[in-house]
């Protein structure tokens, strides 16, 4: 093996040499050292690379982060989860005893309220930044049915607050009713207990509520009649519409797509083939439908869909791109089991206004000029 | 001898559906008997919230005076002279209340109690420009204040 000018003596090791590939706990090679959650050196929120996402599960250790409070570090030996309220009786499980329970295991995507809001595109160029605050796991723990059920529903139990560990004591309230049919007591990410980031050991994961919904370092639930209208879903993350009145508990996010590749930042290698590649992801339910446009909208046609397509999860979509050197505008369009279709962002700002904050799920679209150059049209 | 397939098949697919139907109604098959019963000595300094009916407020008592003492004191380190809050977007006086135990200061070692939580949320809402000056907050007098933006909430389509 020859060694390549500017590479370094490691690149050129012959095998069997110190290898830090065999470290107990192993990392990506370092050829891929550009491939993490960005802005770097800024705690929250950080972005998931989605345009080096090559499959529909987000590493863990790039899944973004939006935390509230900082990471609070939790012993599972002694960190508690405690279901009170309007339950007949209040129980205190420790994180030994939810293992214990039934497990499931599901995959389901997260994303914040605020993904593809105005104003992140400052951040940089990348698909990264206008729609990295999406990721999508295997998740494993119990269903929150089964916990509920051992302390046992009162009839007037219509929601149940959920707290977590973190400095901030942070918490919502999460309606009842048909969140019982998939809600989880997560504690497994991608087959590993979960990364402190992301909420260690314990956290709320209701399948297509806002990020923000998904309580981390789960320690209480109490269950209520009412919403307790904490910060967080009154003045925080909410929004005014049009006629200034703020709508409360809009929690599930809707039908969405974006072409991931190409996608801005990046730079096309002349004219010829290449595979248009994307996610498409839905709230409601599975995503039946992408359609592909690569002239700014006027004509569509089907993407292909990969077979694995779980509700309320990322779905992989490809479309053949036959690039002639000409300028095209590329459009995703995603629709839903449940009748739901991405929208225009014109639809949106007709909608609820142009200063479109969270739920912010508009048609992207990515320009590729002569050069082979994609920038994204709406940052 | 297609029929007789055809029933088979008919009778594998009801089968099927029934076990798959019972498999799900199994999903929460408990009770497991899993976890320890929760005292209520120990869900009580757990069970910190704040209904906007002022359930869950302590007793105690504060002026926006005190307040502005306690404020100088723990706040002002990070918050400087006060916290603009832009109370229209704010729906309940007992989520202020609310969110400043549970989340102010962030070093949990300093926490506040319930009388300069009071005089503290007392202060925040004068200088917001909500509540006069000599009004005392306590856990009646709290739930009882209506803020600019309570009008604009609404849930449902």
């Amino acid at each position: 093996m020859t060694a390549v000018a500017g590479a370094t003596s490691a690149a050129a090791a012959p095998a069997g040499a110190a290898d830090a590939s065999l470290a107990p706990y192993g990392s990506p090679s370092r050829f891929e050292a550009d491939v993490v959650r960005r802005p770097r050196g800024v705690p929250t929120p950080a972005m998931t690379p989605l345009g080096e996402q090559l499959g529909i599960i987000t590493p863990s250790g790039l899944a973004f982060v939006r935390n509230h409070a900082g990471t609070p570090s939790l012993d599972p030996r002694t960190h508690r989860l405690v279901v009170h309220g309007l339950v007949k009786k209040p129980l205190s499980f420790s994180i030994a005893d939810l293992m214990r329970f039934p497990s499931v295991e599901r995959i389901h995507f997260l994303e914040c309220s605020g993904n593809s809001a105005n104003g992140w595109s400052a951040l940089g160029a990348g698909v990264q930044f206008s729609h990295g605050l999406l990721s999508c796991a295997l998740w494993t723990g119990v269903p929150l049915r089964a916990v509920l059920d051992e302390a046992g529903l009162q009839p007037d139990a219509a929601w149940v607050v959920a707290e977590g560990a973190d400095g901030a004591l942070y918490d919502r309230s999460i309606p009842l009713g048909t969140t019982l049919d998939d809600a989880l007591l997560v504690y497994g990410q991608n087959g590993e207990m979960l990364r402190p980031e992301n909420g260690y050991p314990l956290r709320l994961l209701v399948p297509g509520f806002e990020g923000s919904a998904n309580v981390k370092w789960l320690r209480r639930l109490k269950v209520t009649a009412a919403p307790v209208y904490s910060r967080e879903e009154t003045a925080q993350y909410t929004q005014p519409g049009p006629d200034g009145k703020i709508r409360l508990f809009d929690l599930v996010m809707e039908a969405k797509s974006v072409i991931t590749y190409p996608s801005p930042g990046r730079r096309l290698d002349g004219p010829g083939f290449y595979e248009l590649r994307g996610f498409a992801w839905s709230g409601r339910g599975r995503i039946t439908r992408v359609d592909v446009s690569t002239d700014g909208g006027t004509t569509w046609s089907p993407a292909q869909l990969d077979d694995l397509r779980a509700p309320k999860a990322l779905t992989r979509f490809t479309a053949p791109l036959r690039w002639n050197g000409a300028p095209v505008e590329l459009q995703s369009r995603a629709a839903d089991d449940a009748g739901g279709v991405q929208p225009t962002r014109a639809a949106l700002v007709a909608a609820r206004g142009s200063a479109l904050r969270y739920h912010v799920n508009a048609i992207a679209r990515w320009a590729i000029d002569r050069d082979g150059r994609v920038t994204n049209l709406d940052a | 001898m297609p029929d007789r397939r055809l029933r088979g098949a008919l009778a594998a697919l009801a089968l099927a559906a029934l076990t798959f139907g019972c498999a799900r109604a199994a999903a929460s098959n408990g009770p497991y008997g899993l976890g320890r019963p929760a005292t209520t000595s120990e869900i009580a300094p757990l069970d910190i919230d704040v209904a906007p009916d002022g359930s869950g407020l302590p007793d105690g008592r504060g002026d926006a005076a005190t307040g502005a003492r306690v404020f100088a004191t723990s706040c002002a380190r990070c918050h400087g002279a006060g916290v603009v809050l832009s109370p229209e977007r704010w729906a309940y006086a007992t989520t202020l209340f609310d969110y400043v135990r549970r989340a102010m200061p962030p070093d949990r070692v300093s926490r506040l109690s319930a009388n300069d939580l009071y005089a503290v949320v007392a202060f925040e809402l004068t200088i917001n420009g909500v509540l006069a000056r000599d009004v005392q907050l306590d856990r009646k007098t709290l739930p009882q204040i209506t803020l600019p933006g309570r009008g604009r909430f609404f849930t449902g389509p």
